[in-house]
This record gives structure tokens, sequence and C-alpha cells, in this order.
């Protein structure tokens, strides 16, 4: 598949679409972006003009720690500290190899090659056995490979030095896989997590494996020994230190001694950051057009999709919207490019869904002319109609009565909307879709709760009839995490109660009488396919999807990723370069991020 | 016996006899006309029940010729006094702020009204009646006065606006008690110490020897005496209710499903930054110069009322007192009111 899209030149239209994008959100010329050759040779000579690189972080830095398993207060300076597996180009859609320099799949099994001269910042090598220990704790804490395996301490081996291998018990996509494996970042050290791994396999019984885990799940590790090119030099209240690593192999791209990360846990505190140039860069921040009409002219603004946005996801157990009509209704009713353009702010960050399938790409035409590709025309569209939705209403048993539809007991339908107060972007759009439903006549209206209490209870209980949540994977584009997100996830099948049947007429024959489908069984078979039976599935996927809505795609989101040139030197804003997630750690290691030296 | 001839001390009776429609009117310039005078003579007063009416127009009349705000009824981010249109400017999805502030207003009354009158009546009565009985009643209402202070106010009003969530958005009258939980307990305190010492006034005593039922002693010999410190107290409250809403909805504790000051100013900062952008400033002054008037204007009457509970000045603005009519039947006697001038 990857081959498939590279070949339909898609990454030249989401380059340029980037930069086009960028252009019309700052007025300065791209000519004025530092050239940089193909090949970086990095200026050590003189000094910096600025000595570190500074950035910003969410959480409390004395509170931070690095050990990725306990899932509290992972250090924002992790993305420099430790060196991923893969690095994914979003642009040409394809993996490159980091601290995993190579990988090959032989048959069933997958092999991993560790970069060569790769070393922890105490001097030991990175081995294979390291990256073991890493795929084995993920897998024992529940990470999705686990589930193509047979038996975790048998499948994960590590052959030689610099060697991991998975022997997986079934055949497998190989996209799935390197997308699991892609954003892992290398931290298990042998010498800190072997003991851990080695308790949790000893283990007698299923109890003593569960304290094992919950024991390295309770592990804090505030001053970590990394394997980036910044080691952990000190944190306060205020901000991280990381200074560099001289042994790192990629030390040489790298001219500046450190690396700041300033606590800043309020976006408007990052956006007078920026202006002030009190911060160097952003990987990701939303800015609305009045706050990036203030920066400077040495801010470059470059946009980069998230292939993630805002969606509304119903509880599929209530008495309304449980009937796929009244979903569809909304559908109609709700006017995508209104949402989307006040969610944007003034800024061109949010683009509507044009296809409602659950597929990602409103960027390009990567959606209708790639996967969907000769079958487009059969779906559904769902643009606002009212008329429409008003036949869909009648349809599902309702009517209206003093402008307000009312169903077959006379009961309002009502549908007030859930959603996060501190998600500012997503209550100004839903604010738009709320106002959509009441002018139609269907009683609604927004209740913003505190963030916190939102995620953690209203959402979290399925305390809700409608509610705003991100309708795609985050940071995955390939589609079958999508679908695994709408059919499969604990969200899906818990919180929004997906059924596990829905009925669908066939995609070859859209009139003809509906048949019953199970998309969790196909998404899992996806997870197995490969070639034209995986692009098969992801159309039946989105057929299934655009058919039934158990969620609605409301808007994708391109992240705003912010760069300086003038102590730095950056690519231009359409640079391809940038197409990658988090280019404030990317690309210094790339040499693509350097201090101008005076 | 001509009700003037009278024989004994305990026989003698007005000297003037009044018809109904006399009583009545006599009751309407006591109770209505003098205040209004009173309140006309004070330049404060004017400007507070200007502000004041201006507030109520808005929740009432201005509700109904503003539009509601919807997204898109303008272009985004227009800046204040730029169009006819949208004369405060418009936010982000192209609400008019103007129609936000209208429709903004009428719970903010009914939250401060609620919460100002709840914390005035509970404190008033459970006061005056603790301070005049005394004895048992005294000890186990200031018993309870006394745990409602110990209690800290803010966490509590965080921790019950988390629990009661349900029940709290759309009904401003719940949130207006909510904020004044436990503020009846200081005045009610305040309030039993000034009574502590008017129970002992003479006139009160009078009316306690001529045997005046309880309740009208402390209605009519008490509290008007306390009135004062009653109106400084309302008003108080319901500044601190403005202030208490305005800055809970701003730090998005309390939850909301309709347009409220705080939560635009909050909108403004988080939307748009608009502290810090000339842009966007604006969407966060206009909501912001909403509160400073409100509580400015309640500041002001609560001053002017000061004037407006004060017996001798009313006095001095009542044009039907007996007093003031025999004034030129008997130049010579001075009377208690003039006495008093």
């Amino acid at each position: 598949m990857v081959q498939a899209i590279g070949g339909t030149g898609i990454a030249v239209g989401l380059a340029g679409c980037g930069g086009q994008q960028a252009a019309s959100a700052d007025d300065e010329e791209d000519d004025t972006a530092t050239p940089q050759p193909e090949n970086v040779e990095v200026d050590q000579s003189g000094e910096p003009k600025d000595e570190a690189l500074t950035v910003a972080q969410w959480a409390v830095p004395r509170d931070s720690q690095y050990n990725v398993w306990n899932g509290k207060n992972d250090g924002e300076a992790r993305r420099v500290l430790f060196d991923r597996f893969m690095q994914y180009n979003l642009s040409g859609q394809e993996y490159e190899g980091y601290a995993v320099s190579d990988w090959s799949f032989e048959g069933r099994t997958l092999k991993l090659t560790v970069r060569d001269g790769l070393t922890w910042h105490d001097g030991d090598a990175v081995t294979g056995t390291d990256v073991m220990i890493q795929l084995k704790l993920d897998m024992y804490t529940g990470a999705s490979l686990k589930n193509y395996v047979d038996d975790v301490a048998e499948a994960v081996t590590a052959p030689d030095e610099r060697t991991a291998q998975i022997e997986f018990a079934q055949d497998v996509n190989e996209d799935v896989v390197l997308a699991h494996i892609q954003p892992t970042r290398l931290r298990a050290k042998e010498s800190v997590y072997g003991e851990f791994l080695e308790k949790i396999e000893t283990a007698g019984s299923d109890e003593e494996e569960a304290d094992a885990i919950a024991e390295l799940q309770n592990f804090t590790d505030p001053e970590p020994v990394g394997n980036g090119p910044f080691r952990w030099e000190d944190a306060d209240s205020r901000r991280t230190l990381v200074t560099k690593y001289e042994d790192h192999p990629d030390a040489d791209n790298i001219n500046f001694p450190k690396m700041e990360y300033l606590y800043l846990p309020e976006n408007s505190q990052r956006w007078d950051a920026l202006i002030n140039g009190k911060t160097d860069g952003s990987a990701t921040l939303f800015m609305p057009k009045n706050k990036l009409s203030q920066l400077p002219d040495h801010v470059r603004v470059g946009l980069i999709p998230r292939h993630w946005g805002m969606g509304l996801v119903f509880n599929l157990e209530n008495e309304h919207f449980g009937k796929p009509e009244v979903r569809k209704a909304i559908a109609h009713v709700i006017n995508r490019e209104n949402v989307a353009k006040n969610s944007g702010a003034g800024t061109e960050s949010k683009l509507p869904v044009e296809i409602p399938s659950g597929l990602t790409g409103a960027f390009n035409d990567e959606i209708e002319n790639g996967w969907l590709s000769g079958v487009a025309d059969t779906f559904d569209r769902y643009e606002p109609d009212t008329d429409k939705a008003a036949s869909l209403l009648r349809e599902a048993g309702y009517e209206k009565q003093n402008g307000a539809w009312v169903d077959e007991n006379g009961e309002a339908l009502n549908a007030p909307v859930k959603g996060p107060a501190g998600f500012t972007d997503w209550v100004a759009g839903a604010e738009t879709l709320v106002s959509n439903l009441k002018d139609f006549g269907i009683k609604s209206q927004l209740l913003a709760k505190d963030t916190a209490t939102y995620w953690g209870k209203d959402y979290a209980d399925g305390d809700f009839a409608l509610a705003l949540q991100g309708w795609a994977n985050y940071n995955q584009s390939y589609p079958y995490f999508h679908f695994d997100w709408i059919y499969a996830s604990h969200d899906a099948t818990d919180i929004w109660n997906v059924p596990s049947e829905f009925e669908v007429p066939p995609l070859d024959d859209p009139q003809g009488s509906p048949q019953t489908v199970v998309p969790a069984d196909m998404v899992s078979d996806l997870s197995q396919a490969t070639g034209n039976e995986a692009d098969r599935l992801i159309q039946e996927l989105a057929w299934v999807t655009n058919q039934t809505l158990p969620v609605l795609p409301i808007q994708e989101k391109l992240a705003q990723t912010f760069l300086t040139d003038d102590d730095w030197n950056v690519p231009p804003r359409d640079s391809p370069r940038l197409q990658y997630y988090w280019p404030t750690s990317w690309l210094p290691r790339q040499g693509r991020w350097s201090a101008k030296r005076e | 016996m001509s009700p003037t001839e009278a024989t004994s001390d305990f026989e003698a009776v007005s000297e003037t006899s009044l018809s109904k429609r006399e009583r009545y009117r006599q009751t309407l310039d006591e109770q209505v006309l003098a205040p209004l005078r009173i309140v006309w003579s004070d330049w404060r007063a004017r400007i507070a029940l200007f502000v004041l009416s201006i507030f109520l127009l808005m929740g009432t009349v201005g509700v109904m010729l503003v539009p509601e705000p919807s997204p898109n009824q303008g272009p985004a981010l227009v800046g204040a006094f730029r169009t006819l249109e949208h004369p405060f400017g418009t936010t982000y999805s192209g609400h008019s702020i103007l129609s936000q502030l209208v429709h903004a207003t009428p719970p903010m009354l009914k939250m401060i009204t609620a919460g100002a009158v709840f914390t005035v009546v509970l404190g008033t009565a459970i006061g005056t009646v603790s301070g005049y009985k005394g004895g048992a009643v005294d000890g186990v209402l200031m018993t309870l006065t006394d745990v409602a202070l110990t209690i800290p106010g803010l966490p509590l009003i965080i921790v019950l606006a988390g629990a009661l969530q349900g029940s709290l958005s759309g009904n401003p009258y719940v949130i207006g008690l909510l904020l004044s939980v436990n503020a009846w307990a200081g005045l009610a305190r305040a309030i039993r110490s000034q009574v502590l010492t008017l129970r002992d006034a003479e006139y009160v005593e009078a009316s306690r020897i001529l045997g005046v039922p309880t309740a009208e002693i402390i209605s009519k010999d008490i509290v008007p005496n306390l009135m004062p410190y009653v109106t400084m107290n309302f008003v108080q409250q319901a500044r601190a209710v403005i202030f208490g809403s305005v800055a809970l909805y701003f730090i998005g504790i309390l939850p909301y499903d309709s347009v409220n000051w705080g939560v635009m100013m909050n909108s403004a900062q988080s939307q748009a930054g608009a502290v810090s952008s000339p842009e966007a400033f604006h969407w966060l002054l206009v909501p912001m110069l909403a509160v400073v008037l409100l509580s400015l204007g309640l500041t002001l009457f609560a001053q002017a009322a000061d004037r407006l509970f004060n017996p001798r000045v009313r006095a001095r603005h009542t044009k039907t007192t007996p007093d003031e009519q025999h004034e030129d039947d008997e130049p010579d006697e001075p009377t208690p009111a003039r006495m008093i001038r």
C-alpha cells in the first residue's frame, strides 16, 4: 500500500497544500526562507547566536518522569532524550529507519536491526535485548501487537547483539505492524528495566504477573538515562534542561549545546511566548488569526496534517440516536463547512470532512482518488439539506409540531451536545452545530464541561446523548487505525455502545436489500490482509461507516507548527522536510534546524 | 368627649383623625415618595438608579429587542464601534457581542437576586431573633451560625459545583444560592450584636411594657434601625455573586449552557488571547465593563440607601406627616421633627 500511494503523486499534492495553507496564514513570502542543500553540513565554527533551543511543555517540569509504562507525567523532553524506532514521513507516507535502522519481514517473522553506534547516555551500547525488552513490556502492558503473537515470552527474542525479532502467529498486514512499531521510543535500558521483565516472565501465577506489571507501572524515573541526541540535566518548577550528548550518531548535525522545555500550560501563554521570542518554536499549537498577525517576521508557520479532528459521537443506546435515520438527518442538518470555519478562528487549520466515511485526508484528494478511487460517487456526502433531513426523520416516525421535532409519543427530539470547555476550538465549532440543529427544530444545547470532568466523568461514563470526540485515531493515517477506533476500541464498544452488527446494502448495489455486516470482524481481517484485499476491506468499511454513521466525522485538523529564523537555520515552511510529526525534535537530529553562528 | 379633651395621659388619642384616603396618601408618601425624593436629592443615587435601570431594561425589554446570539450573525472578529449592525463587535464565530451581553443579563440578575435575597433574609431573621430572644434560642441559632461560618466557602462552592453539575446548568437561581451558601452566617452574627444593643433601647423597652407582640417589635422597632446595614450587605452579596459567578465561569468550574459574561471573557482569552491582542480586546472589554458597571451601580445605590433608611432624613422628605402639617399652626413650639433637623 505504501508503494501504491507513493505512485499516485500524493506526496507532491500534500507538500504543496501545506505550503499554500501556510502562505495564506501569514503574508511572509517563501523566498525569505533559508535555502538548504540536500545534504546538510552543519556549521560548527564560532559561537551559536542562541545557546539553547527553547520550546514549551504542558506539565510541571519537576513532576515529570520518564517511565513510559507509568502512564503519568511522561516528560516532554522524551522527544530528544530517547530515539524513536522509526520515523514516518507524512509527505512520502514512508517509514524511515532510526533507532531501528533496518527491518525485514521474513515470512511471519519481523527482524529489527539496531542502528550502528547508538549508545545510552552512560556509554553502554544499545542492544537487541533493549529493543526486545521494550517490545515485550509494551505487549505485557496491553499494546495491540500482543494480539498477533501466541506467547509474548517466546515470540519476541533477541537473536544477537544488534537484532530483535518478533514471530507472529498469523499472517499480518505489514502496514499495521509497522504503524504500531514506528512511534515507539526506546526507553527500556536493560540495566533499568531488565529486572521488571524478568519478574513478569518468571511469575508463577496470573496474580504474581499482575503484581509484577503493577510494580513496573508504579516505577518512576525522574532522571533518565536516555539514548537520544540530548541528555537529561535538570528540571525545576520552570523548565527542563537537556544538554547535547556528543556520542550520539547524529551529534554532528547539532551545533548548539542545550535545549530547554519551558512550563507553559496554556495556549495563550504559548502564543505570547512565540510573539515575545521566549520560545524558539512549537511543534504543534493552535493559534488564531489575530495572534498569527502579531507574530514577528522571523516566525515561520507550517501546517502538518494530523489525520484527526473533531467529530460528533452518539450514544447509540439512546432511544433517538440509536436509529440510523436520525443520525443521517443530523448529518444533513449540520453545516460542516461553517463548523470548520468557526473552529479554525480565521486560520485554515480546520478542514470540513467531505465524505463522512472514517477515512482521513481532507487536505488532499487522498480519499476520493486514493482509498475510494472508483467508488467515491456511490458514497453519501451528507451535504446540508434540510428537506432530506426532514424526510429521514419522518421515515423514522418523527413529525414536526409547532416548529419542533417530536417522536411518536409526542416527546421532543432532544439533542444536547456535551463537550470539553478547555478545547476552545471545539467549543467554537460545537456552538455552530448546535445552532444548526436548533434552527432546524431539533431541541439542542451545548453543555460545556470542565475539561477534566468531561473526559474523566461525563464522557468516560457514557453520560451523554451527543458528545464531542476525535473521530479518527490520533497520529495514524492508515485507515485500519481509524476503523479500529470506530468499531473495536474501548471507546466504541463501551462508551458509544456501537453494536456489533449493522444492516447495510452492499457497496456494489447501493439500492439493494440490506445485509448484515460485522465491522469489528472486517477490521480484524484488515489487520491481516495485504494488497488488493486490504484495499477492498478499507472501501467496505468506509461504506459501512458512511451508511450507518456510528460517529459523525466533522472536520480534520492541520497542526500549525512554528519555527523561528532569527537565530536558527530552518527549512522553508512549504518544505517537505516539515512533514514529520514533532519537527522541533526531529529537524535538529537531521541538521535541518541548526543554530546560526557568529 | 372630644378627642382632644383627655382627662388622663392614658386616654390621650391623636389630635387629628385621618380618613382612609388620607391614610393611604400618607402611607404612599412615607413609603414611596419620600424615598424617591431622598434618592433624587443624591447624585450617587441618581447614577445608581440610571445604571441599574439600564441593566433591568436590558434583562427585560432588551432580550426581546436584541436577537439571540448565534454563530455567523456577522463576520468574524469585527472590532467594537465599527458597524451599526454589531456595535460591540463580534467573536471569532461571528456572534454579535451585543446579543451575548444582553442575553447574558437576565440569568445574571436572577443569580444576584437569589443570592442576595437568600443571604439577607436568612441572616437578618436569624440575627434579630437570636439577639432579641436570647437564651436557648440564641444558643441554638448561634451554634448553627458558627458551624456555617467555619465552613470554607470557596472550596465548598467548587466541590458543590462539581457534584451538582446536572442541576446547576441552566438554573441561575441555584447558582446564586450556591455562591452565597454560607454568606448569611457572617451577617447573622453582626446583626445579632447590633440587636443586643438595640433591645435595651428605651423605645424598645416601652413597646415591650405596652405588650406589643415580639414579632411587631422586631419588625417595627428593631429591623428599621438595621436597614442601612442590611442594605449594604444586600449589595455586597450581590456584588460577591457577580464576581464569584464571573470568576468561576471564567476559570471553567461552573457548567454552562447559555451565554454568560464570565464565559464570554473566558472565550475571549482562550480563543483569541484577547488580553494582549488589540484585534480581540473588545471581546474581553465589553463583558468586563458590564461587570464593573453593574457592581458600581450597586455600590452607589448602597451608599445612597444609607440615607434612605435614616428616619431623620426620611422625615424631612415626608410632606404629609402631622408634624409638618402643624408646623405653621404652632410656630413657637419645637416639634420633634424640628429638633432633629
